[in-house]
């Protein structure tokens, strides 16, 4: 058997398991007899050594954590499916929130703003009676300073903590688009 | 020696291996057969799970025009050879008590 026809043969046993991802057993094989042959060992006598590609795919499946592994894998595909519909609900109620949040944020951050230079104008245009009026504006002012703060500080906060939901976020959404990647390869 | 014996100690064969040098497929099955004889396909799934587990990581270079893959061994696989060591004291006791 040369080279070809084993690669041939291998890939043929190899088919019949979905579980084992076949171009990389092959390109090892195939790097293998090549050096191999580089090195001056007989092509054919190197791939009899070898084992029947039977055995070869056997020991594949043999191998415990190669086992434990696919199983993960079974059990990761119902997980998967679970999650993703946990995470567009969570997703979703988050979204509602941020954008509940976030549109009360920017109506305090602009009182705030209205109020700051409401106050000012009032105090350049009338001309206040006494320092009690000059207090009461100054007192305004503070208010709607510490209404801006309180929004910015909010948002902020909040961005904080949406961090790692956004890197999740965008990691699921990197993933996805990886192993749509990966899958395409593996169907050419 | 013990099969099972011999399948611990392979992955860490494979490792020292490449303690020292970047390695293909076929140079590591020779370095490895000076010592202890390991066939092609028990190489592979070693070589497989310790990439998995981080032991080691893989490149590829061109070598008379086709791909070769390289295995190197990472700063986790170095850890691991040390944890050997002291492993290697801990058989060692009991050995002596075994033999003695």
């Amino acid at each position: 058997m040369n080279r070809k026809q084993f690669l041939r043969a291998l890939k043929e046993e190899l088919r019949k398991r979905r579980d084992i991802e076949t171009e990389e057993v092959l390109f090892y094989y195939d790097e293998m007899i090549q050096d191999a042959s580089d090195n001056g060992e007989s092509e054919d006598v190197f791939i009899m050594n070898l084992g029947s590609v039977k055995d070869i795919v056997r020991r594949l499946e043999d191998d415990k954590d190669f086992l434990n592994e696919v199983k993960d894998k079974n059990i990761n595909v119902v997980k998967n499916v679970l999650s993703t519909t946990v995470k567009v609900i969570g997703y979703f109620i988050f979204g509602v929130i941020a954008f509940s949040l976030g549109v009360t944020c920017i109506s305090v951050f602009f009182s705030g703003v209205g109020v700051v230079i409401a106050a000012i104008i009032r105090g350049f245009m009338s001309t206040p009676p006494d320092i009690y009026g000059y207090l009461i504006l100054f007192g305004i002012v503070l208010i709607g300073f510490s209404l801006i703060i309180l929004s910015v500080g909010v948002v902020k906060w909040f961005f904080n903590q949406a961090h790692p939901a956004l890197l999740t976020i965008f990691r699921s959404i990197n993933d996805f688009i990886n192993k749509r990647g990966k899958n395409n390869g593996k169907d050419v | 020696m013990d099969s099972q014996q011999k399948k611990g100690l392979l992955e860490l064969m494979v490792l020292a291996s490449l303690k020292y040098d970047d390695s293909y497929g076929y140079d590591i099955k020779q370095n490895i057969n000076d010592v202890m004889e390991i066939s092609e396909s028990t190489l592979y799934p070693i070589l497989r799970r310790l990439d998995k587990q981080g032991f080691l990581e893989t490149y590829q270079t061109i070598y008379n025009s086709r791909v070769r893959k390289y295995y190197k061994i990472t700063r986790e696989g170095i850890e691991k050879l040390k944890q050997s060591d002291s492993d290697f004291r801990e058989v060692k006791m009991l050995y002596d008590y075994i033999l003695r």
